[in-house]
């Protein structure tokens, strides 16, 4: 087995959101706590040597905070990451300069990554002055070879504004690979670049980790290109995996219903291709209130009914997400009551507005009466009772326990898939609430 | 099928310190009523000033040099400003790039999209203009309760789509759509690319679509044009410009993409820049960059060549299928360019 280079457990890391003088002053008054937007809430993955993983998941997913706190340019707010073993809360003096040899970054954009007023030969020399490091000139001319800037004293004196897009990144990748580092940490390292520039940089950073032996994280929005680099992969939502394991089982056989959605909306180059599309409801979800249990369960298209209770899945997610709108003050009893043309006190008036926009499915039975009394309670103008009686019937194990990102019983590799769709290996104590653990129909 | 738009050997040239750019050189083309017309290329390629020219935005130091753009059998260079305006939004609108910023943040969706419709409709009532709001807004997927809230409060598709409803509240014959979706996260981008594709079964409006992803092309065009540094390299359904592609740089392109459903497949990198547009080669404009580049593909502008419904600019098009197909898919051939050969030769003078 290789050796272990990075051990993340739990980390979070919190950003305050800004607030306007008046609103902090309120609150020193007032008490309570300033409100954050949890960007990275509870991740943990390893990495090995050699391994090269990725980071997958839309804007604001947490992909690229958790890599800046990979290399110790965020400081977690929680959690632990351990870089051979020791703690980088803990690291200082020549630990630390050890490790800021080892962990490098290549960033997404090559037109800002690079100090204008440095020459190439300067720009590469830097990080060896700044760790001291000696027989500079053949350092980074050996870096710029590698890097396919050949041959390299031909751009010792060139400008990064006289490079074009690719020979940029190539010189953030150079200047990245000089301290000759145990990791690197690439963030969309291709998205800014031409497409037929693109395969020349992948092929580089692919001979990187090859002859180097590196292990690398690559972040990415884009499935097709973390298909083609990496050796494992880790989807994440709202600042949580929501599924890791081998790049190869997660693309061709994902498992976490959002890892489905996010891989059938990628479009492919072939016209006659018929792709599934299964169209998400709804956004990303709120960062600062995070929903409890399960984040993904607002745009769930697999949101588990409870135990005992018969009901269609669309019409199921519908009366959920009624529920979370009405909740979230989304939907606004108050607002449908006046746009009600004559009397406003016309209670079966109120009931059809709100069916017809928010129930379109069909109900029957105990869950028809059940959705009948909370209209009627909400035609009232007790929102409180009407969402009480509507949670006492349709209440999820979605939205009570948090799944962890795990392995799971039904799930045949070694994967962690955090849903309750799939009974967990290892049951109890795993749920963040310490209920019982997640029922496992589907 | 009628010809809605007809673009004859159009030259759209920028002013800059070093003389006129050619950023678009001789195209010709034409969109037909009711198709979807894909331009794809790489940034610099001219796509964009193609779809500036066509609905008359270009910037001050950009100007048509030659050629004609006929919309409806009328030449669009040839109109004053007030004429081109009229038919700005009224004939053709545009979906611009990174539309979701377009957006007036001081006024909600609803008053932004009823003072297009009011200005260019004089007369239309409120209420008319309002009902063509809620159902622009259906046809793209949000609610028209939402519409009389503020930009601020849609997210970047959400913002993305009611530029789309703005674009198509005019019911305009011919719709620009440049890079719709390329700011967008892939999901966003899903549902964007599905309300285009049933857009197009609904409203009888053309469609231009620019892009540089050749995924969004493969989904939601008829036929394709691949553009290189200002002009025409190859042109065709979409079907033959994917499955059976004779240009040299298509197949190179279609190549560099990785394709999900695919485990190790061997992306190609096309060694080489562009060119300068200020003072382009005079031959084939690819040709530094070109594996099959030969002493007249230099010298020479390329003739059309017509395979099937596929119309080619390459002097050694015929010799594709037999002897550049079978390694096409070699890193190697693409490496091994002029340019790379040409650079290596220099730098040996220079170390001697």
């Amino acid at each position: 087995m290789t050796e272990q280079i990075l051990e993340v457990d739990g980390l979070k890391k919190h950003f305050p959101v800004n607030e306007g003088w008046i609103a902090s002053m309120m609150r020193a008054v007032a008490g309570g706590e300033q409100d954050v937007v949890h960007a990275v809430d509870g991740v943990s993955f390893e990495l090995q040597e050699g391994e090269t993983l990725g980071l997958a998941g839309e804007s604001g997913c947490g992909k690229t905070t958790t890599g800046m706190s990979l290399v110790k340019l965020h400081d977690p707010t929680d959690g632990e990451i351990r870089y051979r073993g020791t703690s980088l809360e803990e690291m200082s003096g020549e630990e630390l300069d050890g490790f800021r040899q080892n962990a490098q970054m290549i960033f997404q954009d090559p037109f800002e990554s690079l100090n204008p007023r440095m020459t190439v030969y300067d720009t590469i020399a830097e990080p060896l002055r700044i760790h001291d490091i000696g027989n500079e000139t053949a350092r980074v001319k050996r870096a710029l070879e590698f890097a396919e800037l050949q041959p390299a004293e031909q751009y010792f004196d060139d400008y990064p504004h006289e490079l074009s897009g690719g020979q940029r990144q190539r010189l953030a990748i150079a200047r990245a690979l000089v301290l000759d580092p145990d990791f690197i940490v690439a963030d969309e390292p291709v998205s800014m670049l031409d497409v037929s520039l693109r395969a020349g940089v992948l092929s580089l950073l692919e001979r990187m980790t090859d002859e180097f032996g590196l292990s690398v994280v690559y972040i990415s929005h884009d499935l097709s290109l973390l298909r083609h680099m990496c050796d494992r992969i880790a989807i994440m939502y709202m600042g949580r995996i929501v599924e890791i394991g081998d790049t190869e089982d997660v693309i061709s056989n994902p498992q976490h219903p959002y890892t489905k959605s996010l891989i059938d909306a990628v479009p492919v180059p072939d016209p006659t291709a018929d792709r599934d599309r299964v169209e998400l409801s709804g956004e990303v979800g709120d960062a600062v209130e995070v929903p409890t249990g399960c984040r993904f369960r607002g745009r769930c298209p697999s949101i588990i009914p409870p135990d005992g209770i018969e009901i269609d899945q669309a019409a199921f997610r519908e009366i959920s997400s009624f529920r979370y709108r009405l909740e979230d003050g989304t939907i606004d009893p108050a607002s449908i009551r006046e746009d009600l043309d004559g009397d406003r006190s016309d209670t079966a008036a109120f009931k059809r507005k709100l069916r017809e926009k928010h129930f379109t499915h069909e109900l029957a039975g105990a869950n028809e009466a059940t959705v009948d009394d909370a209209l009627e309670t909400l035609a009232s103008g007790d929102t409180e009772a009407a969402l009480e009686t509507l949670a006492d019937r349709f209440a999820t194990v979605c939205e009570r326990d948090d799944p962890a990102a795990e392995p799971r019983v039904e799930i045949p590799d070694d994967r962690g898939v955090a849903c309750h769709l799939y009974e967990p290996e290892t049951p109890a104590e795993t749920t963040a609430t310490g209920e019982d653990a997640a029922p496992a129909d589907d | 099928m009628t010809t809605l738009l007809d673009v004859d050997d159009l030259e759209v040239y920028y002013e800059t310190e070093d003389g006129p750019a050619q950023a678009v050189d001789g195209v010709s083309f034409s969109v037909e009523e009711g198709e979807t017309l894909g331009i794809v290329g790489e940034s610099g390629c001219g796509k964009t000033t193609l779809a500036k020219a066509i609905i008359g935005i270009l910037p001050h130091n950009g100007y048509v040099n030659a050629g004609r753009i006929q919309f409806r059998g009328e030449n669009l260079t040839e109109l004053s400003d007030e004429q081109r305006r009229r038919r700005k939004w009224e004939e053709i609108s545009m979906i611009p790039q990174s539309a979701m910023n377009g957006l007036d943040p001081v006024y909600t969706i609803r008053e932004q999209i009823n003072e297009t419709i009011e200005t260019h409709r004089p007369g239309t009532d409120r209420v008319e203009s309002n009902r063509i709001v809620d159902e622009m807004f259906d046809l793209v997927g949000l609610d028209p309760d939402r519409a009389d809230e503020y930009p601020h409060q849609f997210s970047g598709g959400m913002r993305q789509r009611a530029m789309i409803a703005m674009a198509l509240s005019l019911d305009p014959s011919l719709i620009l759509a440049d890079e719709p979706t390329t700011a967008l996260d892939v999901i966003m981008q899903d549902q964007i690319l599905n309300r285009i594709e049933g857009m197009q079964d609904e409203v009888e409006s053309s469609m231009l679509v620019i892009t540089h992803d050749v995924s969004v092309v493969a989904e939601t065009c008829d036929r394709v044009i691949v553009m290189y540094a200002g002009q025409i390299a190859e042109e065709g359904p979409v079907e033959e410009i994917f499955g059976n592609p004779y240009h040299p740089y298509t197949i190179g392109l279609k190549r560099a993409f990785p394709d999900i459903r695919k485990s190790n497949q061997d992306l190609m990198s096309i060694a080489g820049h562009p060119p300068e547009l200020v003072d382009p080669p005079s031959g084939c404009r690819f040709a530094e960059r070109c594996p099959l580049a030969t002493e007249v593909c230099r010298t020479e502008y390329p003739p059309e060549m017509e395979f099937g419904e596929l119309r080619t600019y390459c002097h050694h098009a015929d010799e594709i299928d037999e002897e550049f197909r079978p390694v096409a898919d070699r890193a190697e051939t693409w490496e091994q360019t002029e340019a790379a050969e040409a650079k290596n030769a220099k730098a040996t003078e220079a170390t001697k």
